[in-house]
């Protein structure tokens, strides 16, 4: 028995945050841990060593502040956590930057959805017998 | 002879009377005269100052009708952006959570599944259009050259039209980056309507401390002086290019094409 996937969601929207929880949780052994739907919220959970996780999801354009700082504060906080990025402006730029800023991945929120379930299931899978995440096969992801 | 006398003396009396009355009246009617062409310039004047503040009334109406347009479409474009696009990537990761509940026992469920996604993908792809169209984000995120190259190679595929590009990077505020846009976009809507044009050449290019501008096609043209009034798009995008301190020139015969050139005033380095 393998122990789930722990995972922190940063995510302004609530029909999408309760919709993500629901389906990472159903299909795939994966435990959100936490949400945060602004920067402070989001910088201040990364930032406290009591908290854990093996995977962040963090939204770009929130309402107070931006995912960005979190990224920056989460890649320096925690050196393991995979850091992925699911933006409803996945634009070259915005794929740039946030690669910059440590993202491990970026994808879009209306076209990426399969894409970003099929990197948390290589994930979980990794995490399981091996240690490394295999080269994603993404498909045409948006620019 | 005193009678005679009499008589010759009130005749010239009368008669110096007669032309002392008709040029106090002439006077009069001089006096009149000038009065009344005061008064028609007091007037004239009062209407052409009239005029004046009316047509400026009129330029800043327009200008805020533009400003509130724009405004109102970046609104809509920000509530199909946000709450529509959330609603799809709610319904993405539903049709993903059915997908692996059903796939094992129900083939022909499989099926429609992968159809309802196909068909959400091609709403996801109209909404991103119709915001596009509405308020170019390419404009913000890469910059007017790259927006208008989008904005013309889009156009060329939608209308059989060869498109000629010379596009020089320029240095104007998002305002007038805007409005340059939007004069493109103005000029290849008319192009697509009327003008039957095998080519169009927009170029771009930094002159004399201003961003010039034009659109050229070489379709069935117009004459400039018969339309008056017919093309109200035309009309706006002069008071939005004056507005913004700029100037905009419509050249056009028929059977000769028709060209589009502006400037606008360059952005202070500082």
């Amino acid at each position: 028995m393998t122990l789930p996937l722990r995972t922190f969601i940063v995510e302004d929207s609530p029909l999408i945050r309760e919709n993500l929880v629901a389906t990472l949780e159903e299909m795939l052994p994966m435990q959100v841990v936490g949400t945060a739907e602004d920067e402070a919220a989001a910088v201040r959970w990364f930032s406290d060593p009591a908290n854990e996780c093996e995977l962040g999801i963090i939204d770009i354009f929130l309402m107070r502040g931006t995912g960005l700082g979190v990224l920056k504060a989460a890649r320096s906080a925690r050196h393991g956590a995979k850091l992925v990025v699911l933006s409803n402006y996945a634009t070259p730029d915005v794929r740039r930057t946030c690669l910059e800023l440590g993202a491990d991945e970026v994808f879009d929120k209306s076209n990426d959805i399969e894409a970003l379930l099929g990197y948390c299931a290589r994930l979980v899978a990794a995490e399981g017998p091996g240690d490394a995440v295999p080269e994603p096969a993404r498909g045409t992801a948006a620019g | 002879m005193a009678a005679w006398l009499n008589k010759y003396a009130a005749a010239a009396l009368v008669a110096a009377l007669a032309l002392l009355a008709l040029v106090a009246f002439r006077r009069q009617r001089l006096a009149a005269s000038a009065q009344r062409s005061a008064d028609l310039g007091r007037a004239q004047a009062g209407l052409l100052a009239q005029v004046e503040s009316r047509t400026q009334e009129f330029a800043e109406l327009a200008r805020h009708l533009q400003t509130a347009r724009e405004d109102e479409r970046s609104r809509l474009a920000r509530a199909l952006h946000d709450e529509l696009g959330s609603l799809l990537t709610a319904a993405k990761l539903d049709v993903a959570r059915i997908k692996a509940r059903v796939s094992a026992t129900t083939p022909e469920a499989l099926e429609r599944l992968a159809h309802l996604n196909e068909t959400l993908n091609s709403v996801i792809a109209l909404t991103r259009r119709i915001t596009e169209d509405l308020r170019p984000s390419s404009l913000g995120n890469l910059g007017l050259v790259p927006a208008l190259e989008i904005l013309a190679r889009d156009f060329a595929a939608g209308a059989n039209v060869r498109i000629e590009l010379d596009l020089q990077p320029v240095t104007l505020s998002p305002q007038n980056e805007l409005t340059v846009f939007r004069l493109v976009q103005e000029a290849l809507n008319n192009v697509a309507k009327y003008a039957h044009a095998k080519t169009v050449r927009i170029t771009l290019a930094p002159a004399d401390g201003n961003a010039a501008v034009s659109v050229a096609d070489d379709g069935v043209g117009f004459d400039t002086d018969a339309t008056r009034g017919a093309s109200f798009g035309l009309l706006g995008m002069r008071y939005r290019v004056e507005g913004e301190g700029g100037h905009l020139v419509v050249a056009s015969r028929p059977g000769a094409g028709t060209r589009l050139s502006a400037t606008l005033p360059l952005q202070d380095a500082a």
